[in-house]
C-alpha cells in the first residue's frame, strides 16, 4: 500500500513536472477557454436580467471544449517524448498510471480554471453569491468526471488514426448526464434557487464520478497492454 | 397515411443499406480470396496448379 | 457442417414468409386506432425496432465484457455485428419515430427523456462504429473497441436517469406517452407477432455479419501468411 502510494507520487510528479515545464498544455487551454467565451459574447446578446440562465451552459461548454484540447494531447506528448514505453516498461501497476494521470489532468484543468473563471464573472457581470462554497465543488466534481472519462478515452484513442478527432466523439456522448448535473447545478446556485435542487446535481455528479472513476481504473490496465 | 407510407420506406431502405453493406463486404472478400488462389497457383506451379 | 447450413437455409425463408405475414397483418389485420387512425401502424415496427436495438446494445457489452475475460475473437465478433445492427435499428426507431409523431402530436421532435436517451445511445454507438474503423491492429482494435462497448452501456441507464430528472423540472409540452397502455388484443397480437419477427430478423443478420466477419479475418490471415512466405 505504502509503496503503491510513492509510486504514484512518483508518476503524479513527473507527469506535472512535464507539463509545468512547458506549459505545453495549460496555456492552450486557458487561451482556447477564453476564446469560447468571447465567441459566446457574441453568439447570444443577452439582456443582462437573463444572461443568469444561460451562464451554466456557456461555462461548461467553455470548460470541457479547453480540457478536451489539454487532455487529448496528455498522452500523445509523453508518446512523443518517448517516456510512455519507459512507464509501461517500470513495474507499476496500470491503474496507478490511470490514476497518475488523471490526477495530473485533473491539476492542470484546475490551474486553467481558477485563470478562467474570473473572466466569465467579468465578461457577464456576474454579482457575487452567497453560495460560492458549493459553486466550487460542482466545478470540482464535473471537471474530476470529465477527466476521468477524457483520460481513459485518451489512452483508448492513442493507436488509432484521427485520434484528435475520435477523442470528444467518444467523451462527449458519455459525459452527457454529468454535463446535464453540471449545467443545472452551475445555474441554479449562480441564479440563486433553494440549495435543494442543486443539492439533487451534485449527488448525480458524485455518483457518475465514483461509478466511472472506478470502471476507468478497472479498465485502464486492458487498454495500455502491448 | 403518407406518414406511415414514408416511415415504411425509410425502414426498408435501412434494411436492404445494411444487406448491401454485407453484400459488398461479401464480393470484396471474394475477390481477395481469387487473388490468394491465383498467388497460390503461381507459387507452386509444379504440384498441378493446386 | 451440412446440417448448419440446412437451419440457415430454413431459418431464412421462414423469416421471408414471417416478413410478408407481419406487413399483411399490420397492413390488414390489425383494427384502426381511433384517434390516431393509420399512422398508428407505425407502432408495429418502431417499437419492435427499439426493443431490437437495445437487444444488440446489451450483445454488444456481453460480447465486450466476455472478450475481455476470454479473449476469443468468436465474443468480438458478436460485439461488432451487434453494434452495427444496433445502430441501423436506433436509426429506424429515430427517424421512424418522428415520423409517427409529426401528425399526432404536431412535431417532429421534442427532448423528451425515452427520445433523448435513444439519440445519446445511437451517439455512443455510432462513435463506437467510428473508433473501430480508424484502428488497424485487430488485437488491438478488439481490447480497445471493448473497453468503450461497457463504458458506453454503463453510461445508458445514468442518462436515462439524468435526462429524467432533467424533463421533471421543465415539463415538456407535449404528453409522450406510449400507446402500450390499454391495447387492444388484436393489437397486442399483432404486435408480439412483430416483435417476434424483428427478433429473427435480428438473429439472422447477426448470424450473416458474423459469418462474414469470420471469413474476412480467415482472409486477413491466410494473405498474411502468403505475405510471409514469399
Amino acid at each position: 500500500m505504502k509503496k503503491a502510494f510513492s509510486q504514484f507520487v512518483i508518476l503524479y510528479t513527473k507527469d506535472i513536472r512535464l507539463e509545468m515545464r512547458s506549459k505545453e498544455t495549460l496555456l492552450p487551454m486557458f487561451v482556447f477557454g477564453l476564446l469560447v467565451l468571447t465567441i459566446f459574447n457574441f453568439a447570444f446578446d443577452f439582456p443582462p436580467d437573463q444572461i443568469m440562465s444561460a451562464t451554466g451552459g456557456m461555462l461548461w461548454i467553455a470548460l470541457t471544449f479547453s480540457m478536451t484540447l489539454g487532455i487529448s494531447r496528455s498522452f500523445g506528448l509523453e508518446k512523443e517524448y518517448g517516456s510512455l514505453d519507459s512507464t509501461l516498461l517500470a513495474p507499476v501497476d496500470r491503474g496507478l498510471i490511470f490514476l497518475g494521470k488523471l490526477l495530473s489532468n485533473f491539476t492542470v484543468a484546475l490551474i486553467q480554471e481558477v485563470l478562467l473563471l474570473p473572466f466569465l464573472f467579468l465578461f457577464f457581470n456576474i454579482p457575487m453569491f452567497p453560495a460560492f462554497p458549493w459553486f466550487i465543488s460542482v466545478i470540482l466534481l464535473g471537471t474530476f468526471g470529465f477527466c476521468a472519462v477524457a483520460t481513459l478515452f485518451s489512452a483508448v484513442t492513442l493507436n488509432a488514426r484521427m485520434r484528435e478527432v475520435m477523442l470528444p466523439l467518444l467523451v462527449f456522448p458519455i459525459y452527457i448526464p454529468a454535463v446535464i448535473g453540471a449545467v443545472r447545478a452551475t445555474t441554479s446556485i449562480i441564479s440563486g434557487e433553494p440549495l435543494a435542487w442543486a443539492f439533487a446535481w451534485i449527488r448525480l455528479l458524485i455518483v457518475f464520478d465514483i461509478i466511472f472513476v472506478t470502471l476507468a481504473y478497472l479498465l485502464f490496465e486492458y487498454v495500455l497492454e502491448e | 397515411m403518407n406518414y406511415l407510407f414514408a416511415a415504411f420506406c425509410f425502414i426498408w431502405i435501412v434494411l436492404f443499406g445494411y444487406l448491401r453493406f454485407l453484400q459488398k463486404r461479401l464480393k470484396a472478400l471474394q475477390q481477395e480470396i481469387s487473388l490468394l488462389k491465383e498467388a497460390i497457383r503461381k507459387s507452386l506451379p509444379d504440384e498441378g496448379g493446386r | 457442417m451440412k446440417n448448419r447450413s440446412f437451419i440457415w437455409t430454413v431459418l431464412s425463408y421462414s423469416l421471408l414468409i414471417a416478413m410478408l405475414i407481419d406487413l399483411y397483418l399490420v397492413l390488414l389485420v390489425a383494427p384502426t386506432e381511433r384517434t390516431m387512425g393509420d399512422v398508428q401502424r407505425i407502432f408495429y415496427f418502431h417499437v419492435p425496432s427499439a426493443w431490437v436495438a437495445f437487444l444488440a446494445f446489451f450483445t454488444v457489452f456481453f460480447g465486450s465484457v466476455a472478450y475481455i475475460a476470454t479473449r476469443n475473437v468468436r465474443y468480438d465478433r458478436q460485439a461488432i455485428a451487434s453494434a452495427e445492427i444496433g445502430v441501423a435499428f436506433c436509426t429506424i426507431v429515430l427517424v421512424t419515430g418522428p415520423i409517427w409523431a409529426r401528425p399526432v402530436w404536431g412535431i417532429w421532435w421534442t427532448w423528451d427523456p425515452r427520445l433523448t436517451s435513444t439519440l445519446v445511445l445511437w451517439l455512443i454507438y455510432a462513435s463506437y462504429l467510428l473508433l473501430r474503423g480508424f484502428i488497424e491492429d485487430p488485437g488491438r482494435r478488439a481490447i480497445l473497441s471493448a473497453v468503450v462497448g461497457i463504458v458506453g452501456f454503463v453510461d445508458v441507464p445514468i442518462v436515462y436517469m439524468s435526462i429524467r430528472w432533467w424533463r421533471t423540472q421543465h415539463p415538456s409540452p407535449v404528453f409522450a406517452g406510449g400507446a402500450e397502455s390499454g391495447l387492444d388484443p388484436d393489437m397486442k397480437i399483432v404486435f408480439f407477432f412483430s416483435l417476434a419477427v424483428f427478433m429473427l430478423l435480428y438473429a439472422v443478420l447477426q448470424g450473416l455479419s458474423i459469418q462474414i466477419k469470420r471469413v474476412e479475418s480467415d482472409v486477413v490471415e491466410l494473405s498474411r501468411r502468403a505475405a510471409e512466405k514469399e
